[in-house]
């Protein structure tokens, strides 16, 4: 005789596929949720730099700054720190110098930590949980480790169509964006706009 | 069981409390987005969920209004962080220059020759031992800013690396995680934390940088140095030549850092050294 299924019989066979669903789906939004904060964003930055220098023990600085420059320029979002570094100078530019400005001060400050860094030796990067800044701006810390030392960092980071990007660095309490400023301001007051460009295109040479 | 008459004053007492927490809470959530990073944040007072320094005027009713400019603001507006006071900058930039040549011909070529001729776990060990012998500056230093636990890690950092560390030779409190990396304290920071502003900053001649808050509290650092009060022979000169020995290519190398990409060396270095010593105060 044909015995009639129970009602329960095919949600109950189907439940194993559900919790499989349920499961993957959970999965896949922890993993989106995941990806979007800035501390997986940084530390995809960070293996990344460091995966194209592996192994490039002979590389000198200027051959390192173009390897990483690409990959900079994704994590770090170079206008705003220039913006944030030239302060109110920065509206005394007009749009070509900014560009100029934007450029020649990124070149700085990547060739400022290429010249620094030694592909031989080992970095250890630890980052801690995120701290909401206002503005939908948040702050990374971090314990770098590298040669021997732990250096206490902050990346300051900010949303934008493409992700997190970092617009400021603070190492042990030293912002990169108001030295730089501070230093901007003086030779701003002293030559007005145009010395500023000046100072940095002479840095670069 | 609530007595009837005092079941008719509880709910206007709820209703009033209602009213009235809305803007407590407020002042509470609005105070991290205008908190600058690595400020110390306040903590709840014993018994109440609500941090230090937030109360908020009882009656009021009103909203609290964001921050007029914070929507608005763009990065090259922001305030970020005030100079350091710098009233002798003519005669501070002059000592600079000074420097800069001491450093040039005379300490760099020695930092070299100290780094050629010993070997880098020798410098190591010898940096340990001095670091270790300043652990009772760091220790009141901490005991003073009230830092019970730091002075405790201190105490326990000297402990070990002077018994199993060989007198400081070897620096075994790395072994254990609550004494790695504990933040050094010194009486420069003490002042701070009580209150004493940093002052003009000034440049010492061959000693660099530093506030008129830390040149005492360098006096202070002389101090509390148990060395200093150790009558044998020269021992006191001959640990302090020793330590700026061994420290000399460490603070060569911070020197280049700040140095080496600035526009402006001297307000590299001068803004640098104000922001680290404020942020080793905060910590």
């Amino acid at each position: 005789m044909f015995r009639k299924p129970h009602v329960l019989s095919a949600p109950v066979a189907f439940l194993p596929a559900v919790a499989l669903v349920c499961t993957l789906s959970a999965w896949n939004v922890s993993a989106l949720a995941e990806a979007d904060t800035p501390e997986v964003t940084l530390k995809r930055g960070l293996a990344e730099l460091l995966g194209s220098v592996k192994g490039r023990n002979n590389a000198n600085p200027v051959e390192l700054a173009k390897r990483l420059r690409p990959i900079l320029e994704r994590f770090f979002n170079f206008e705003s720190l220039t913006r944030r570094a030239l302060g109110p100078g920065w509206k005394d530019l007009n749009p070509e110098q900014q560009k100029k400005a934007t450029q020649l001060f990124s070149e700085i400050i990547i060739r400022s930590y290429t010249s620094r860094f030694d592909p031989n030796s080992e970095v250890d990067v630890q980052f801690s949980r995120s701290v909401d800044m206002g503005n939908g701006r948040k702050e990374v810390p971090a314990v770098a480790r590298y040669q021997g030392n732990a250096v206490s960092v902050a990346y300051r980071v900010e949303p934008g169509p493409e992700g997190w990007r970092v617009y400021d660095v603070v190492i042990e309490g030293v912002s990169m964006a108001s030295n730089y400023r501070s230093q901007f301001d003086s030779i701003r007051q002293k030559g007005g706009p145009a010395a500023v460009l000046h100072a940095m295109e002479d840095k670069l040479k | 069981m609530i007595p009837s008459r005092f079941r008719r004053l509880l709910l206007p007492c709820v209703a009033l409390l209602y009213v009235l927490e809305p803007g407590l809470a407020e002042a509470a959530d609005s105070a991290p987005d205008n908190r600058v990073a690595g400020a110390r944040v306040a903590k709840p007072r014993r018994g109440s969920s609500r941090p230090f320094g937030t109360r908020t005027r009882r009656h009021s009713r009103k909203k609290a209004h964001p921050l007029p400019s914070a929507a608005v603001i763009t990065p090259e507006e922001e305030e970020i962080q005030p100079q350091a006071s710098d009233p002798l900058e003519r005669l501070n930039r002059g000592t600079f220059t000074f420097n800069h040549q001491v450093y040039r011909f005379l300490l760099k070529p020695l930092s070299r020759l100290t780094t050629f001729l010993v070997p880098e776990p020798v410098l190591d060990a010898v940096g340990n031992v001095f670091e270790n012998l300043k652990s009772p500056v760091r220790i009141s230093a901490s005991l003073l800013q009230g830092k019970g636990r730091r002075a405790a890690q201190e105490t326990g950092k000297l402990l070990v690396n002077s018994t199993v560390g060989l007198g400081g030779l070897w620096k075994a409190s790395d072994r254990f995680e609550r004494l790695k990396n504990v933040p050094e304290e010194d009486f420069g920071q003490t002042f701070g934390v009580w209150g004493v502003k940093p002052g003009p900053y000034l440049v010492l001649p061959v000693l660099g940088p530093r506030s008129v808050r830390d040149l005492v509290g360098m006096g202070a650092d002389v101090c509390a140095t148990p060395q200093t009060w150790v009558s044998a022979g020269n021992l006191n000169v001959w640990t302090t030549v020793g330590d700026n020995v061994q420290r000399n290519p460490e603070r060569m190398q911070t020197y280049d850092d700040a140095t080496k990409d600035a526009l402006d060396p001297y307000i590299a270095v001068r803004e640098a050294y104000s922001s680290y010593r404020t942020n080793a105060v905060a910590r």
